[in-house]
């Protein structure tokens, strides 16, 4: 037996432990194999009134600590050896006193109220009761064992080979005396008084904010079926008045070319056809070449800026739809839903500018896309990690969407839980940051951030990032400025540029009450701030704003005829007058554009086209304008047939301004030039700008007019105009055509 | 020839490795945001505000070696829980030869006068703290079992808590949270403490929807039948605690995490470095430990056992991570990449900028529930500290790997000095 500490006080115990206690320790010390527990089992068999079994023991125990207070102490589990029996000094109650009843337990407790409460008595009758249980059976003896153990004042209440535990012993408490089991009972859980008195430590407390802003509201129970029948209606006649005449009208514009021109490089390995300045962020033709890949080539639809616009009605469709989904979760009605769609899909600045191929196209699509996943994310991070994707792509397809950020954080702050939104905001803000900073980045690691001259190991000319941002900066109304751009937009469609205006007021004031009608309203808002910001605008600035135009204008019609549904207390009369809107739209709409969407403009551009492909010869010098470089570079188009490609045609801009043209392969020289594609645009740009334009204007007067094509676009007249240079004399080489570059 | 191929297996590698890299820390970033995702998890960490009378019984365990400082303190706290006493029963373990500890034992216990107050003191190896536990096991009485260490603040009503969850819901474990308290007393402390804050807020959540659930090493209460079903606690390990929760989910036990910040317990960092890479160093040995000793293999579904792979080996994956850092900086400068390749190297970077500001969304939601200030050179403070925090943190995983190695599984004890506690006690 191992030694253990001896210490602490001693006192005189007038408490009253039972021999009870070891019927709570059987089934714990059963599973552990206890040597002592057939013995005390065979002590209680003497009793009839025990219930030591221990299936009823493991009934039991759960109501064993409902007590008052603890009554028993477990008991040793193993027989002590005599000798440590002789060290007791302060013997507790022995109950074993009760010996001279066979009553067993029940006797002992009584034998206990009588001995509880007087000090000197219970020690001297414990010590009369040692000298009995010297002379006791062989039960008895067994029945001392359980007496707890003493030393020093701790009571040992287990004791094994390699450890043991003590405790304190129990001051005065008396026993209840109703407290005796008999065994014919369960004891029910008592509950005990002084948890009243306890004093909750805690405070109230708020439950956790997950209330969203726009929970999914459902109007008529219209089956799903029924309202994709209407979709799908107004999609079909987006896709009619998109797709009507997409090859012919509006003619090509000059950005048409070069974005389609890019993606003909994308596929050839560069980012740019000429050494890239960036002006806007490659994502926009990646995603046309991605688009190219997928139909099999440039030439699928005709010429390579059809297949293009093939591209680009698509988006108008998907974006339209999203339209129709945004304000249908947004507003809560379908038919207001509706009218969205067709003031986007059908107004006549759509269908000029959504089938061109402008990189705002492919940005308000992933726009709306994010604004999409945001309103019907039911604030979910996965949706709104998504929303922040979305965005980033858009941002990179178009910078100036870059300007849409804290709008589109303040829709997320109103469509995500007060529980979530820290952490929502993070995310989707870092996302939008770091998405969007990859297009810094490539900068970079490209070495072209900060103009040359400027890093100490930089000396090699280049174009820069922080260059093109200065020069973008500083582009003033000269080149494009937003009266003329005012005029065709109301030409065109003075109902939405009325809507846009009065539409997004209206909602900006209700907003002070609806923060939906205030999101929609700082949409347009943001946009409206850009365009007057007074620097260059061109017409077709206006596509991200139509979008963001329908929101507003179908938000406040809603708002106004659901005042007078409430009115008249019919609801029907509120989808009633919104039908009757959207048809007076459509009619309104169709009358505008039917007047010169018969117009085939881009004719006169597909005539130039085949005719350089008839008469110029291959290794020809040409300066064209952007659109025809694609179809003149691939082989297999409009403008090259199955011959080989025109690997001198370049763009007028880059032969002016580009180093490795201007001085590289003309040398400087207009005599190297042999032919000049003209349109309007081009001609004004030659005579005007001078400086190094010089070159071709020099050409140009020294050109002779071979062919010219002309078509009406809306006021404008198209004219193409192929000029052949007539060379200075003694240049042998231009007819052999063979130039080094 | 040979050095083109040596050159292109090369990248190959390289490319695997951020590749892992960016998964590692995505996957990272989406257990730390697991509650947040969506707004019903906001129930999972309420704790019930009504409570039921009291009716499950408890033991409580309070393992300790030389916590001569803080041990009267921590047992008259634990003694004051709001429960009531008869349904509770308090262990103080300790062992033979730590004579100074059993003393403030004793006398706590003979203040306290309630023969529910026990004080077990073994004399056996190993010297472990499991080892105490396993023997106060043996004459454990309550229903439900669990532990608190010398330094830890149980709040007054977690029992109540307990009870009310236990009755109510059909399970048999609950980790209870744990948040270390001093967020600013050393510069490390920052990432400590809120490593914390988001492991049992929001990761041990998604631990527990695969159910894979590595437990901590108290606040954990278990049912004491379970435990003794269990054998116990592994002696031989390191973090028995992780060990129990393997075992707990191989044996289909259904475990219940409740992270209420109001709750929580309280425990301390450690006060200074050499302490906190001892404390990982010791962490990550148990880890290794437990992976060596297979039984995270028998789990049934695949997304356990990787789940179960992946948080014993991460120590060890996030120091070949930041020793990695230096080396693709020198590859940056030094080796020509193509440029969409030179892109992808830096998608781990956003990740880890990333992971920086959720850090920062949790240093305020940490101050804001715990009602404390929010200091702007305190959290500039912990911007600055988050890769030396990834050093101290390699380091402790290299230590444990090269300890494993050399057999040695002694237990370096963590100093306990209450700092957590003055503050508090104000």
């Amino acid at each position: 037996m191992t030694r253990f500490y001896t210490q602490g006080s001693q006192e005189p115990e007038q408490s009253a432990p039972e021999i009870h206690v070891a019927r709570k320790v059987v089934p714990a010390k059963q599973a552990a194999g206890d040597p002592a527990s057939p013995a005390m089992q065979s002590v209680f068999t003497n009793e009839p009134t025990v219930p030591p079994t221990h299936e009823d023991q493991s009934g039991l125990r759960l109501k064993s600590f409902a007590s008052r207070r603890v009554d028993y102490l477990p008991t040793v589990a193993l027989p002590t050896p005599p000798e440590t029996r002789q060290k007791y000094e302060d013997v507790e109650h022995l109950a074993t006193a009760a010996l001279p009843t066979a009553n067993g337990l029940s006797s002992s407790g009584t034998n206990l109220d009588r001995r509880s409460g007087s000090g000197s008595s219970v020690i001297s009758t414990q010590q009369q009761d040692l000298h009995m249980a010297g002379s006791l059976q062989p039960e008895v003896m067994r029945r001392r064992l359980h007496e707890p153990e003493i030393e020093n004042g701790h009571v040992i209440l287990y004791r094994a080979s390699n450890f043991y535990v003590r405790t304190s012993k129990r001051r005065g408490q008396r026993p209840n005396p109703l407290r005796k089991r008999s065994g014919h009972t369960a004891l029910v859980p008592k509950v005990v008084p002084e948890q009243e008195q306890r004093i909750a430590f805690s405070d109230t407390r708020m439950m956790p904010q997950v209330s969203a802003i726009n929970p999914m509201k459902q109007g008529y129970p219209v089956p799903l079926w029924g309202e994709a029948i209407f979709v799908a209606i107004g999609l079909l006649g987006a896709l009619a008045t998109h797709a009507f005449n997409l090859f012919s009208f509006p003619h090509y514009e000059l950005d048409e070319g070069t974005y389609m021109s890019s993606a003909w490089a994308i596929l050839h390995g560069m980012i740019y056809p000429y050494p890239y300045g960036y002006g806007h962020p490659p994502a926009g033709w990646i995603q046309i070449a991605a688009w190219i890949q997928l139909t099999g080539g440039f030439f699928t639809f005709g010429n390579a800026l059809n297949s293009g616009r093939v591209l680009m009605l698509f988006y108008a469709l998907a974006s339209s739809l999203l339209v129709y989904l945004v304000t249908r979760r947004l507003l809560g009605s379908r038919t207001t839903a509706l009218l969205a769609m067709v003031i986007f899909s059908l107004s006549p600045l759509s269908i000029v500018y959504q089938r061109q191929i402008f990189l705002d196209n492919i940005g308000t699509f992933w726009l709306l896309l994010a604004l999409y996943l945001i309103v019907i994310g039911n604030s979910r991070l996965l949706y709104i990690v998504s929303a922040a994707l979305s965005f980033g792509i858009s941002i990179l397809s178009k910078e100036i969407f870059v300007l849409f950020i804290p709008v589109m954080i303040y829709a997320l702050w109103l469509h995500t839980t007060r529980f979530q939104r820290k952490f929502a905001l993070v995310a989707f803000t870092y996302s939008i940051i770091a998405i969007s900073s990859g297009f810094v980045l490539m900068a970079l690691l490209k070495g072209e951030l900060l103009p040359a001259g400027v890093l100490p190991w930089d000396h090699h000319p280049h174009l820069s990032m922080l260059d093109t941002f200065t020069q973008q900066a500083q582009r003033n109304q000269s080149e494009g400025s937003i009266s003329v751009s005012w005029i065709e937009w109301t030409g065109n469609d003075k109902l939405l540029i009325a809507f846009s205006i009065g539409a997004t007021l209206f909602n900006l004031i209700l907003g002070w009450w609806n923060r939906k009608h205030l999101l929609l309203a700082l949409l347009a808002i943001t946009f409206w701030v850009l365009l007057m910001r007074g620097g260059v605008v061109f017409p077709f600035y206006i596509i991200p704003l139509i979008p963001l135009v329908a929101f507003n204008a179908a938000a406040a019609i809603n708002a106004i005829l659901k005042l007078i549904g409430r009115l008249t207390r019919f609801d029907v009369v509120r989808v009633v007058l919104l039908c009757c809107v959207i048809v007076a739209i459509v009619t309104y709409d169709i009358k505008q554009a039917s007047g010169y969407v018969n117009q085939t403009p881009a004719q006169a551009q597909t005539d130039a086209l085949s005719w350089i492909h008839n008469h110029i010869p291959q290794n020809s010098v040409l300066v064209i304008n952007s659109y025809f470089y694609t179809d003149l570079h691939e082989e297999g188009g409009a403008g090259v047939g199955n011959g080989t490609i025109y690997p001198y045609a370049h763009i007028y801009w880059n032969v002016a301004y580009d180093p490795e043209l201007h001085d590289g392969l003309l040398k400087g020289d207009w005599n190297r030039i042999d032919y000049i594609v003209t349109d309007t645009t081009m001609l004004f740009d030659i005579k005007d700008r001078g400086g190094k334009m010089a070159i071709i204007g020099d050409a140009l007067n020294h050109a002779v007019l071979q062919a010219d094509f002309q078509a009406q676009d809306r006021g404008q007249h198209i004219d193409i105009q192929i000029y052949q240079v007539i060379h200075r004399q003694n240049n042998p080489l231009v007819y052999q055509g063979l130039y080094p570059l | 020839m040979f050095f083109s191929i040596l050159n292109v297996s090369l990248t190959i590698i390289y490319l695997l490795v951020i590749l892992v890299m960016t998964l590692q820390a995505i996957f990272n970033i989406r257990t730390r945001l697991f509650i947040w995702e969506v707004p019903e998890h906001a129930w999972l960490n309420h704790a019930p505000t009504v409570y039921m009378d009291p009716c499950l019984s408890f033991t409580i365990l309070l393992p300790a070696r030389h916590e001569e400082d803080v041990y009267r303190e921590t047992i008259q706290k634990v003694y004051n829980l709001n429960y009531p006493k008869e349904l509770m029963q308090i262990m103080a373990i300790c062992r033979e030869d730590d004579p100074g500890t059993i003393a403030e034992a004793q006398v706590k216990i003979d203040e306290l006068g309630d023969p529910n107050v026990q004080l077990l003191i073994f004399n056996d190896k190993p010297i472990n703290k499991q080892h105490g536990m396993n023997l106060a096991l043996q004459v454990a009485r309550g229903d439900i079992v669990t532990i608190f260490d010398a330094e830890d603040e149980p709040h007054p009503d977690i029992l109540n808590i307990i009870n009310t969850t236990m009755l109510k819901e059909d399970i048999d474990a609950i980790q209870s949270g744990v948040q270390l308290m001093n967020h600013n007393t050393k510069w490390f402390c920052f990432l400590n403490v809120l490593e914390y804050f988001f492991w049992f807020k929001s990761s041990m959540h998604f631990f527990a929807q695969v159910g894979m659930t590595p437990l901590c090493g108290n606040t954990v209460f278990v049912r004491r039948e379970l435990m003794e079903q269990l054998g116990g606690w592994d002696e031989d390990c390191l973090t028995e605690d992780a060990d129990l929760g393997i075992r707990l989910n191989l044996s289909h036990a259904r475990v219940r995490i409740i992270y209420d910040d109001e709750f929580v317990t309280r425990e301390e960092t450690p006060p200074t470095i050499e302490q906190f890479i001892k404390q990982r160093t010791r962490w990550n040995q148990g880890f290794i430990q437990i992976l060596f000793k297979g039984e995270w293999l028998k789990f049934e579904k695949l997304s356990q056992r990787i789940l179960a792979f992946y948080v014993l080996t991460l120590p060890e994956l996030q120091a070949f991570f930041a020793l990695m850092m230096p080396v693709s900086l020198l590859m940056f400068f030094f080796v020509k990449l193509p440029l969409w390749f030179a892109l992808l190297t830096f998608m781990p970077f956003y990740c880890f900028i990333l992971a920086a500001f959720i850090d920062l969304a949790g240093l305020h939601e940490f101050l804001k529930a715990h009602k404390r200030k929010w200091s702007w050179r305190e959290a500039l403070v912990m911007v600055l500290a988050f890769f030396p925090y990834q050093w101290l943190l390699t380091l402790g995983a290299l230590r444990a790997v090269f300890r494993y190695m050399q057999g040695r599984s002694n237990w370096e004890k963590t100093v306990h000095v209450g700092q957590h506690r003055t503050r508090v006690a104000v």
